[in-house]
């Protein structure tokens, strides 16, 4: 409670109607997607559109649009329960001359109507539809894409995200206690080779015949939820992204627990490094991993970067405490400024609301920082090392970070793919940011 | 001190410290040291046992790729030991690939002084660095690296990096100032902790597995699985020439077109893998000299300095135990490290033992293991009933055996048991 | 009198286990005659592309080379290698232990240089190479020469060890089997009148499954699978480059890599397959009928940039032959003394309406004993059969019934 009164203090009016402003628009709440009614069908088109990149450029794709509207990149993410049956019809708008188009659903059984027979499954022709009837028997976290030429259409944007929700309730992954979770976020991974679009925008597919760009394959955009790095951290649903509808941009409290739904969409592993702590990865695939169906995940084990691997789904729990840092993160408590207090209530060396390490508090800040003029200032530092402090910063300095929080780089750890077409920074990469207690996370 | 570094020496004073009057200048800190080199002094009445401290500096340097390849690199250097006044002319085009390893122990405090010593060839350049401890666990974004969430120090001053060494594991570090162009220049590193287990009293039983003096494991463990007789380091990267020549010469930096040709173990490409000491300091010789790269032959190019220090030559005796410490560090791809004749265990991924949460045991056997950027995995290799003789530690992804386009070289050293 | 029968009975015994020996004794040593040469093959576009491959005895050239199938039991391999090619070839079997004897040279800077993990076979010479240390799983055997280049240029195939009869690992049992050998052709490396290949410079244009892209990619099967069967899949890649195929529609058990079976398997839909790698799988065939699919999901479909070709291929699931009418169980498999095997089953026909017969395994081979005689007064059916003693019988039934019990059982 008296930290709460502190950080109010702290922070000065203005960053406070910042905060409000952010947070009024629902736009960094839990998954964005469309929430399935069961055994209702949603049309999704396959069509040309353009997207933005993180270095100013507009970028040719093909992706799914739902119900009438523009193609989105990724496609619509389908929520929706366990047992629940998702009906889609797929209508082949593609440019002439494209071929068909499919949609394809690994991990799920799918009973198919209509349509051409392609290699994987059932198509739309051009100009032509096919439907798909997909019964969500397992929760879990899936992809779907297209099965047509998949080498191209999947590099062209026609990939999605599937969430199946348990029986047991919405704030778990899976049929399992140890699959709780306080905040969820979806990372779905993708990269793009600009030559490849521009070559079917202004040629066609079959110009692709004379390149080598597919078997020597060289992106240079690269993607969480359809974005480039910075632009993954604005707002979901802005109208500067008209044909991408989603952001990434994680956040949540100390001691809380964020499932990561790590999704590769496209062709090229990815090691996904989530600064701050290890996460807990507790099922792949859809599947959780245990020794035997039931028993919970008694086989996952934590790292420090998840390999992403193409059409693989991963589930991660990550949480974060700074435990054992040795310092106390929210400064002197003997100082009237930091004052702030750890309640150990029920024994396990956390305070029962903030979830500070007691054995940590009080304990001094190890180091003098250096003197102003010999550091660089990132965008997303408070100016204090504590948390949920605001301090001084030089003018034009910090002021991405409103409410103090620890922030943290979440990212492609193939560093050449935190750019954007030759522009560094970009790419495969957003923040973390672990809030101070008693800031509201939506 | 021959005259290029000499003369390089001096446009340092002049362009560099010049810049920055106001600079509060190389600062370090440590509990313990009385004279300011980062090594504590017993006599100190701060002295604890516990503190480790480093005095790492930053700024560039140069190396020598196994095909005679001069490359110019930005990385850490030593200067641990040095008087403070001191480290910046050490440190200065000291930068060693990869950079220093870093060995501690659970239960150390560690405190890293970082001092940015500035870019010799780039007197243009005003980088700051940091150091990441990649894996650090419960990590606070003052002392995890990241320039965006944090600070990053400028030239000719000193950060001063806190850690309390909790978890035991094979970890990495590296600059993440503009991470894609400092990682793809050689801002990389090898770091482990040794576990606690380690130092148990001789005689205690761990379910079985009698430890005793001197008896080494990769985590405690608590029934000895993880127990080694030696162990190495091993980093995977690689280079793109083209990139660091762009560097080296002013030019553009080419992200876009950024593909590696110079696949390296502990920062050198075969057989220089197993060259068992420090590589010579690096020269400019035939046929690399102007206009190939930017110098003349015969040109000391860091001013006469071991640069390249890590082996990957892996010596044991039949029926010891190996353990491997990888990690990989390259900023473009992933790649398959194998073995032959030995089977690898892997026994601990990302700096954790390879258990679930209830102790089930998810060690497993295999003939290699495949690592993108930012993953590291212990493996042990098991000698007994090995026949004496030398096997490889090589790349599957057989293209990478070469240092460019120089064949019978690239991601391979070698197993020497005897 | 009763001596002389004893002495008949024996030189009978004898005379059986010398025929049985010489058709069907289990061997301990695997030999087999491997050659290195040059030949051709031909893309389903028609490109006709030299490559280098692996031979058995007299037969044809391939890539990948013969899959070789050791018994199980065998407890040394002996591979006798002839090198008809131009350059220096040796056989190295990642996964099982050898002593390796690498051979070497000094580079212009006085620096040695490992040019082969192992004993070399000079050109158009002989060597043999041997393990000793056998253990079940799926391998890759391939040059340890100049592997940068020799191995891409198609030295390589594959081998499989089982722990017993229809047992991939102890305890681990399947009823069908299935090869998915993965690798790739980089066609600008393959041409004889280039200059020398520069392996860095790496970019496959045909992506195989057992030697050709689809296609013409077939996956190599035991029989044809039936519904309900639980198949064995054997991937393998000796490709350069990950590979990643994937299955739709169905979950798989990942139960080894490289020949090591893991504590606890997987349960996934797709399987990375990094270079080198050997990952086996458990896939239940679905119930229905049908094609299904399996495809890269590095995306590596295209045959020389043209739609569609590279890494897919179908598991074809027939739904089966009509079922069996009876069932038939093994009451008793005993090897008596005297050297006989008695055999006794039983089926759920009538007595006289089908007929049984007999037949004795001895590791991958076997041998059909003989048909069953009814006794009435135990409704069952029985023979005594000399011979050597097997490691497991198989009686069948002429309605379909079958099954199968290790020796001795009862």
């Amino acid at each position: 409670m008296s930290m709460i009164r502190n950080y109010s203090m702290k922070i000065p009016l203005g960053f406070a109607v910042l905060v409000f402003l952010l947070l009024a628009t629902d736009s960094y709440a839990m998954i964005n997607g469309v929430h399935v009614v069961s055994g209702v069908p949603v049309t999704l088109t396959a069509k040309a559109d353009h997207i933005s990149t993180g270095d100013g450029n507009s970028v040719y794709f093909w992706g799914y649009g739902l119900n009438g509207n523009r193609a989105q990149y990724p496609g619509p993410t389908f929520i929706m329960n366990e047992g629940d049956t998702l009906i889609i019809n797929l209508t082949n708008n593609l440019p002439p001359g494209s071929g068909n188009v499919s949609i394809i659903f690994p991990g799920n059984k799918v009973a198919t109507a209509g349509g051409v027979p392609g290699l994987l499954t059932q198509e739309a022709g051009p100009a032509g539809s096919v439907t798909y009837t997909v019964t969500a028997y397992n929760p879990g976290t899936y992809l779907y894409h297209s099965g047509t030429n998949p080498e191209l259409q999947v590099e062209m944007g026609l990939i999605g995200a599937i969430i199946v929700r348990p029986d047991m309730g919405v704030n778990y992954a899976y049929n399992d206690q140890d699959s709780a979770f306080d905040h969820e976020y979806l990372f779905l991974l993708s990269e793009m080779d600009p030559r490849i679009h521009e070559l079917i925008k202004f040629y066609g597919v079959a110009a692709l015949e004379t390149t080598d760009y597919l078997s020597d394959y060289f992106p240079n955009y690269w993607f969480i939820n359809g974005r480039n790095a910075p632009d993954t951290m604005a707002m979901a649903g802005v109208p500067w992204f008209p044909t991408q509808p989603y952001n990434c941009m994680p956040r949540m409290h100390p001691g809380e627990k964020l499932l990561m739904r790590v999704i590769d969409a496209g062709r090229d592993m990815h090691p996904f490094h989530h600064h701050g702590n290890h996460a807990r990865i507790i099922a792949k695939d859809g599947r959780l991993l245990e020794s035997m169906p039931g028993v919970g995940p008694d086989l996952s084990y934590e790292v420090f970067t998840i390999q992403a691997v193409p059409g693989e789904t991963v589930d991660a729990l990550f949480e974060w405490t700074g435990k054992g840092l040795g310092w106390d993160i929210y400064g002197d408590p003997t100082d009237p400024d930091y004052a702030h207090t750890c309640v150990d209530g029920n024994g396990d060396d956390f305070d029962d609301t903030t979830w500070e390490y007691c054995p940590d508090h009080g304990k001094p800040f190890p180091v003098v920082l250096p003197e102003t003029l010999d550091i660089t200032f990132g965008g997303f530092y408070s100016g204090s090392p504590f948390l949920g402090v605001l301090s001084s910063l030089p003018p034009g300095e910090g002021g991405l970070n409103p409410n103090a929080g620890f922030v943290y780089m979440w990212h492609s750890h193939t560093e050449k793919e935190m750019t954007n077409f030759d522009i560094f920074p970009g790419g495969m990469m957003t923040m973390l940011i672990i809030e101070p207690p008693g800031v509201p996370i939506p | 001190m021959n005259a290029v570094r000499h003369c390089l020496m001096l446009c340092a004073m002049i362009c560099l410290i010049g810049v920055s009057p106001a600079a509060a200048g190389v600062f370090t800190q440590c509990p313990g040291d009385l004279d300011g080199d980062s090594v504590p002094d017993p006599a100190s009445p701060d002295y604890d046992p516990n503190v480790v401290c480093m005095h790492l500096g930053a700024g560039d340097g140069f190396v020598t790729m196994a095909d005679g390849r001069p490359t110019y690199i930005f990385s850490f250097s030593d200067v641990t030991g040095v008087p403070e006044d001191m480290a910046i002319m050490e440190g200065m085009l000291g930068a060693t690939f990869p950079a220093p390893t870093i060995v501690l122990d659970e239960g150390n405090e560690f405190y890293l002084n970082l001092t940015n010593v500035g870019m010799m060839i780039r007197p243009d350049l005003f980088d700051p660095h940091t150091v990441h401890w990649h894996g650090f666990p419960q990590a606070a974004p003052i002392f995890d690296g990241v320039p965006d969430a944090s600070i990053s120090i400028n030239m000719m001053a000193t950060l001063t990096y806190y850690y309390n060494v909790v978890e035991p594991g094979t970890y990495m570090y590296h600059c993440h100032v503009e991470a894609t162009e400092h990682m793809q220049m050689g801002m990389l590193g090898n770091l482990y902790v040794r576990p606690g287990q380690n130092k148990l009293a001789p005689g205690t039983n761990l379910n079985g597995f009698i430890h005793q003096a001197g008896y080494e494991y990769a985590y405690n463990d608590g029934d000895g699985s993880t127990y080694y007789d030696v162990d190495y380091p091993v980093q995977i990267g690689s280079f793109d020439s083209n990139f660091h020549d762009a560097s080296w010469t002013v030019q553009p930096l080419p992200f876009a077109l950024m593909r590696d040709n110079y696949p390296v173990l502990n920062g050198r490409g075969y057989p220089d893998t197993v060259n068992p000491g420090s590589l010579p300091p690096p020269e400019c010789q035939p046929p690399f000299v102007d206009p190939v790269v930017p110098c003349e032959a015969g040109d000391l190019l860091n001013g006469d300095r071991y640069s390249q220090n890590v082996s990957t030559l892996i010596e044991a005796t039949a029926g010891q135990k190996i353990l491997l410490r990888i990690s990989n560090l390259n900023v473009t791809k992933f790649y398959t490290l194998a073995v032959t004749g030995i089977p690898m265990k892997v026994v601990g991924l990302n700096a954790r033992l390879y258990r679930g949460p209830d102790g089930k045991d998810l060690y497993y056997e295999t003939n290699s293991v495949t690592l993108g950027g930012g993953e590291s995995v212990d493996v042990i290799l098991d000698t007994t009933g090995v026949t004496p003789g030398t096997y490889f530690l090589y790349t599957t992804n057989m293209n990478y055996l070469s240092n460019d386009t120089e064949d019978f070289g690239g991601m391979m050293a070698e197993i020497r048991i005897n | 009198m009763k001596m002389k029968k004893q002495v008949r009975i024996f030189s009978q015994i004898v005379l059986v286990l010398s025929a049985v020996v010489l058709m069907t004794m289990p061997s301990f040593a695997a030999v087999f005659n491997l050659r290195a040469d040059e030949t051709t093959v031909t893309m389903p576009d028609g490109a006709i592309i030299t490559v280098w491959g692996f031979a058995l005895d007299a037969g044809p050239v391939t890539v990948p080379g013969p899959f070789l199938e050791v018994p199980p039991g065998d407890t040394t391999l002996t591979i006798n290698f002839t090198n008809n090619l131009s350059m220096p070839v040796s056989i190295v079997i990642p996964g099982l232990p050898a002593p390796l004897t690498p051979n070497r040279f000094t580079d212009a800077q006085g620096r040695r240089r490992v040019r082969s993990f192992t004993t070399v076979t000079p050109v158009r010479g002989t060597n043999t190479y041997t393990w000793n240390e056998l253990k079940p799983g799926t391998y890759i055997y391939h040059s340890g020469t100049h592997i940068a280049l020799q191995v891409h240029m198609g030295l390589y195939g594959g081998m499989k060890i089982d722990a017993a009869y229809g047992q991939a690992y102890p305890g681990v049992h399947y009823d069908n089997e299935v090869i998915l050998f993965y690798s790739e052709i980089d066609t600008l490396l393959h041409d004889p009148d280039s200059v020398p290949a520069q392996p860095l410079n790496y970019k496959p244009d045909y992506f195989l499954i057992n030697g050709q892209p689809y296609p013409n990619s077939m996956p190599i099967v035991d029989h044809p699978i039936t519904a309900g069967e639980l198949v064995l899949v054997r991937f393998l890649n000796m490709g350069l480059k990950t590979h990643i195929p994937s299955f739709l529609g169905g979950y798989v058990s990942v139960i080894a890599e490289d020949g090591f079976p893991y504590t606890y398997p997987k349960s996934q839909y797709s399987i990375l397959l990094p270079a080198g790698k050997t990952i086996d799988v458990l896939w239940t065939a679905p119930d229905t009928e049908g094609d299904y699919p399996v495809y890269d999901r590095s995306h590596f479909l295209r045959n020389a940039e043209i739609f569609p070709g590279g890494m897919l291929t179908y598991l074809t699931v027939d739904a089966g032959g009509p079922p069996p009418t009876d069932t038939v169980n093994i009451l008793g498999a005993l090897y008596l003394s005297g050297g006989r095997l008695r055999v006794v089953a039983t089926t759920s026909a009538p007595p006289g309406t089908v007929t049984l017969t007999a037949i004795a395994h001895y590791g991958a081979a076997q041998v059909t004993l003989g048909t069953l005689n009814y006794r009435a007064r135990s409704n069952d059916y029985r023979r005594n059969f000399t011979v050597a003693i097997p490691d497991m019988v198989t009686v069948t039934s002429t309605g379909g019934g079958t099954d199968t019990k290790p020796v001795p059982f009862q």
